[in-house]
């Protein structure tokens, strides 16, 4: 009887034993991975393009291009994105480009009026608000201000997608 | 309970895993219970470590030469406990060539190389090479000066043996270490070494085992159950040595990265500790020798080890040849290592050289932080201002001027610029300015009087100026002149411009040699001195002279204007004691 108990102590002690093995190869690299952080960081108020060359009326894609750092990289004047601008007379209405429904690029749409999503067929109206399609919400609306030179610059936020509310990404 | 064991019924009906683990943990171990066999256990604990560890790595490493270092110090630095993670990768693989070591010597000098475990000894002895490899190809990952100089001349040795070039070319992707080399030394790294190492330990195992089942079904007296006593010691040296890796990690904080590997450097490089013994070899060898010594000795000591299944006729008890051939190769390896370390320690001209590429790490270790350009770590370090400032003065000022830790006091033939152009500089300079720090060693030798120390011929006629008006000058000049002091600035059309110009007015003796003192050691003036010192802007027409001995040369046609501008803003920044 005493051998058994023995025994079954000893089982105990090995057997943590090997969990505690177990736990010192794996929790370090499992903790690492875990709090990798990498990603871009959130750039704000990005100079795009000169107020008097935007059209009146009539949607600009432009080009977002800003000092980016991406993990261990810092890169200047990269391409972070895009926006559609429409000038309407003193101020500027910017438009995300990245469909709310899974980050897609949205395109103009073909009859001209508002914009369509390549991938999924999403419409939007002019003003960005939704038509029809797969998208959970409208257009996401980004802030612009106008600099004194003159340059539009535009709040460059991004957005989580796939969910009805705007929830800020970073 | 009864859910858990309902699983492990699913699975034991499925694939036998109980009967597997009883299987295990009964097989019979021959002999008694024995530290030594432990080591087989604490190894493959290791490799499991590496293996953890080194995914976990890979998840933020990116093998390209501009990327890598960068991505190794972001690891390091940036990434939260991404330093253990090196750490313990680095020393549990150093652990484990000490491990795969002492196994070896075990297991000969016990005799455990004889029939019929001549295989899996054979295997113990082959996988000491095959983790050095690993610590070899995983010192060049970080593109580092310490593991791409002490690969470039490792696979330089290799390539002079018979078929080594072919072998050279193999493991680069061509002819020189570059870009392939990295890659392909990568992929070796990560994946063949550690299967390698992972098939010999199994074997190593097997041999073993089958050599406990054959003790076992002779005689039942001389084997007992791998549970509990062996599991037990197994377990005891594998959390021992975890231990240790985690200690010396902690010790160090990470691992070591030096600076971004520069080509064009002319780094002091030195293989890894665990190869110094044979880079003390190479001192010895010369011409195709150096293959035989730095290659072919390690080669003989290993298949010493290897004959020795069929060279030690004893047949039991302890191997006395096994104790010599570990005796000789431990031996020869130990003192060629402290050799080696006690000739560096000695050699003041490494020390010195090791010094200064430890700071050049520091200093790259501590610019990455703000992020890494995409062209690399290198260009990081050639573009940063301060780095290039201090090069381009190394470069075409040291030899003759002294600023800072640049240039030599003894040999310089022009002013030290240290605090040049400042308050106190000026007020030493109307005082004395034949000074060794200032014209005193330069051809503008008695070219300028004191100002209040009466001149050798002096007829009585000399005025020395008061010390109070040697402060306003002082005060005056080191603000460039624009103070809007008038008192000094009287003082200075009195006094100086006698020879010196102010604005551009001035020099009525003619001599052409007197600077401009508007402005005088700005940015400006300093870019118009190093460009042309014949300018009207500073020392004027007459700078270039012979009659002036060692003169200072214009550097307008050697260096671009990007360069000219830099080294003005780093002189005038170094003069008055900043950084830029």
């Amino acid at each position: 009887m005493a051998s058994t108990d023995r025994r079954r102590v000893l089982k105990v002690v090995l057997a943590s034993g090997a969990v505690a093995l177990c736990g010192a190869a794996a929790a370090p690299p499992i903790a690492y991975v875990v709090a990798s952080r990498g990603g871009s960081g959130g750039a704000r108020w990005i100079k795009t393009v000169r107020l008097e060359q935007l059209p009146e009326g009539t949607p600009s894609k432009v080009k977002i291009v800003a000092d980016v750092r991406d993990a261990w990289k810092l890169e200047r004047s990269a391409d972070l994105g895009a926006v559609w601008l429409v000038r309407m007379g003193d101020k500027v209405r910017a438009l995300s480009v990245v469909c709310p429904h899974l980050g897609c690029s949205i395109g103009p749409n073909t009859d001209g009026k508002g914009y369509a999503c390549p991938c999924h067929d999403s419409f939007f109206d002019e003003n960005g608000k939704k038509q029809g399609g797969p998208s959970p919400r409208d257009m996401d609306t980004l802030d612009t201000r106008i600099a004194d030179d003159g340059t539009v610059e535009v709040d460059f936020r991004r957005y989580r997608q796939g969910t009805p509310e705007r929830v800020e990404i970073g | 309970m009864s859910a858990l064991r309902g699983l492990g019924d699913f699975f034991d009906d499925r694939i036998g895993l109980r009967r597997r683990f009883r299987a295990m943990l009964e097989h019979p171990i021959a002999g008694s219970p024995s530290w030594a066999r432990s080591v087989g256990f604490a190894l493959l604990f290791l490799l499991v470590t590496e293996t953890l560890t080194g995914i976990a790595l890979m998840t933020t490493y990116a093998p390209t030469v501009e990327a890598a270092w960068a991505s190794v110090h972001f690891t390091t630095y940036l990434m939260p406990h991404g330093w253990l993670l090196r750490g313990l990768h680095h020393f549990a693989g150093e652990a484990m060539l000490v491990l795969a070591c002492a196994h070896v010597a075990m297991l000969a000098m016990g005799g455990a190389h004889r029939k019929p475990r001549e295989l899996g000894f054979i295997a113990a002895v082959v996988v000491v090479g095959v983790i050095a490899a690993a610590c070899i190809t995983g010192g060049v990952l970080p593109w580092d000066q310490q593991g791409y100089w002490a690969r470039r001349i490792e696979l330089a040795i290799a390539a002079m043996g018979p078929g080594g070039a072919s072998i050279a070319r193999l493991v680069q992707g061509g002819d020189e270490l570059g870009q392939l080399g990295l890659t392909r030394m990568y992929a070796i790294h990560a994946v063949i070494l550690p299967l390698g190492i992972a098939l010999l330990l199994r074997l190593r195992r097997t041999s073993e085992w089958t050599f406990g089942e054959k003790i076992a079904a002779r005689h039942h007296a001389g084997f007992e159950p791998y549970f509990p006593r062996q599991l037990a010691r197994d377990f005891a040296l594998a959390a021992s040595v975890a231990l240790l890796v985690g200690w010396m990690t902690n010790k160090v904080h990470g691992a070591p990265l030096d600076a971004p590997a520069d080509p064009a450097s002319d780094y002091p490089a030195r293989p890894e500790w665990y190869l110094l013994w044979l880079y003390e070899l190479r001192h010895h060898f010369n011409g195709s020798g150096e293959f035989w010594g730095t290659m072919g000795v390690p080669l003989a000591l290993a298949l010493m080890f290897i004959a020795l299944p069929w060279i030690d006729k004893r047949e039991r008890g302890v191997s006395p040849l096994g104790v010599i051939v570990v005796l000789v190769a431990f031996g020869t390896i130990g003192s060629l290592e402290y050799l080696s370390m006690e000739r560096d320690a000695r050699d003041t001209k490494y020390v010195k050289a090791h010094h200064e590429a430890q700071k050049r790490a520091a200093v790259a270790i501590a610019l990455a932080k703000h992020g890494v350009p995409a062209a690399g770590g290198l260009a990081m370090l050639r573009d940063d201002p301060e780095l290039r400032g201090t090069a381009l003065f190394s470069q075409h000022c040291a030899s003759c001027h002294v600023l800072g830790e640049l240039g030599d006091k003894k040999k310089a033939t022009a002013p030290v610029l240290d605090g040049w152009g400042g308050r106190a500089w000026i007020a030493a300079m109307l005082h004395d300015p034949d000074d060794d720090s200032r014209f005193g060693r330069s051809g503008y030798k008695e070219q300028m009087p004191s100002m209040d120390i009466p001149p050798k011929d002096d007829t009585g006629t000399f005025k020395p100026m008061p010390l109070e008006d040697i402060t306003a000058v002082a005060m005056f000049l080191s603000a460039g002149g624009m103070s809007g002091d008038l008192a000094a600035e009287k003082i200075v059309k009195d006094r100086c411009t006698g020879c010196h110009l102010f604005k551009g007015e001035g020099d009525d003796s003619g001599t052409g040699a007197a600077p401009e003192l508007y402005n005088y050691a700005s940015v400006a003036w300093i870019r118009s001195q190093i460009a042309d010192p014949s300018s009207k802007a500073t020392y004027r027409e007459n700078a270039l002279d012979e009659k002036l001995k060692h003169h200072m040369p214009k550097f307008s046609a050697d260096l671009p204007p990007t360069d000219l501008d830099l080294l003005a803003r780093w002189t005038h920044a170094h003069t008055r004691g900043h950084t830029l």
